[in-house]
């Protein structure tokens, strides 16, 4: 008998995603992949991120033109970063789940949008807190905040729309269409420093060909903050989606035992 | 205005992008860990009635 979740195999050519989502859609292999994996991101996460605030906030130098605003850096860029990643994700699992009805796919989408909201949320907030003393405004209508803003928009579109549709299969196959279409921002956002004139967000500064522009004293608490902030959202994502096969499993319970009675 | 920031100044802004940002990763930690504590408490209701 084939395991619930996993895909048929006639459907479709196998992806990396679809790969480990066949893997992980037997309940076991999760659970156990889950108990070593949840441990393992939060206490790198934890002494990634104590080292990260460590350095970021007393270790490095002021920068010379932004003086101390630099240290917003550090919590600004890995919330930024991880917005756009754990989008990223989100949509390459409801692209998984549309087209092979991977049950753990859909789980792993719906437990990662709320995460993914606010982390988009700390970007646009510690970004304009930032942006006052730089720029002297709090928010500019350029092309980069704009599409941030709506990267945030399209996290409270998903949530919103699966919360609004009863029917389970329905709702997670509506935010799942969502989820792609919105995939379509993600390069946007990344490319408007480049594609747009007159911005005044930064260009990339750190993931460019011809190497980092950044001092190695600055690089190295954002590395670790970004590593540790990553690690703490793959915590939160893994835990998230245990509770999520947890109360799946007591409705199915509850289901079954209001049928008998 | 010069276009550098003098080191120490607007050290309150640097404060509060890392206070909300402990704001929003507690709360999240919070709600995740009730989000737990919810299901784990509904799946031991159904399993002990479907125990009995």
């Amino acid at each position: 008998m084939r395991p619930s979740g996993a895909c048929p195999p006639d459907q479709g050519r196998l992806t990396g995603a679809n790969i480990m989502f066949s893997y992980l859609a037997n309940p076991q292999r999760f659970e156990k992949f889950s108990r070593i994996a949840i441990p393992v991101c939060g206490w790198l996460a934890l002494a990634l991120i104590a080292a990260g605030l460590w350095y970021g906030l007393f270790s490095s130098p002021v920068d010379r033109f932004q003086g101390d605003t630099i240290r917003i850096m550090y919590v600004h860029v890995p919330s930024a970063w991880l917005a756009l990643a754990l989008y990223f994700a989100m949509g390459g699992a409801s692209f998984v789940y549309f087209i092979w009805r991977h049950n753990l796919a859909d789980t792993a989408a719906a437990s990662i949008a709320p995460i993914g909201a606010v982390f988009a949320g700390l970007c646009l907030i510690t970004g304009a807190i930032w942006g006052r003393p730089t720029w002297g405004a709090w928010w500019v209508w350029d092309a980069r905040l704009t599409s941030m803003l709506i990267q945030f928009l399209l996290f409270l579109g998903y949530i919103a729309l699966r919360a609004a549709i009863e029917d389970e299969r329905l709702a997670a196959r509506s935010a799942a269409i969502l989820a792609m279409v919105g995939l379509v921002n993600l390069p946007i956002v990344r490319f408007s420093v480049e594609w747009w004139d007159g911005i005044l967000h930064q260009g990339a500064t750190v993931f460019r060909a011809d190497g980092p522009q950044i001092h190695g004293s600055q690089l190295l608490p954002l590395a670790l903050m970004a590593a540790g902030f990553t690690l703490m959202a793959g915590w939160m994502v893994l835990y998230r989606m245990r509770s999520a096969i947890m109360a799946r499993k007591a409705a199915n319970l509850q289901r079954l035992r209001e049928a008998r009675a | 205005m010069s276009g550098v920031i003098e080191p120490g100044a607007y050290m309150e802004f640097v404060w509060i992008s890392y206070a909300l940002t402990a704001l929003g990763v507690g709360g999240l930690l919070f709600f995740i860990l009730q989000e737990r504590s919810s299901a784990k408490r509904h799946l031991k209701r159904e399993e002990d009635e479907a125990g009995e």
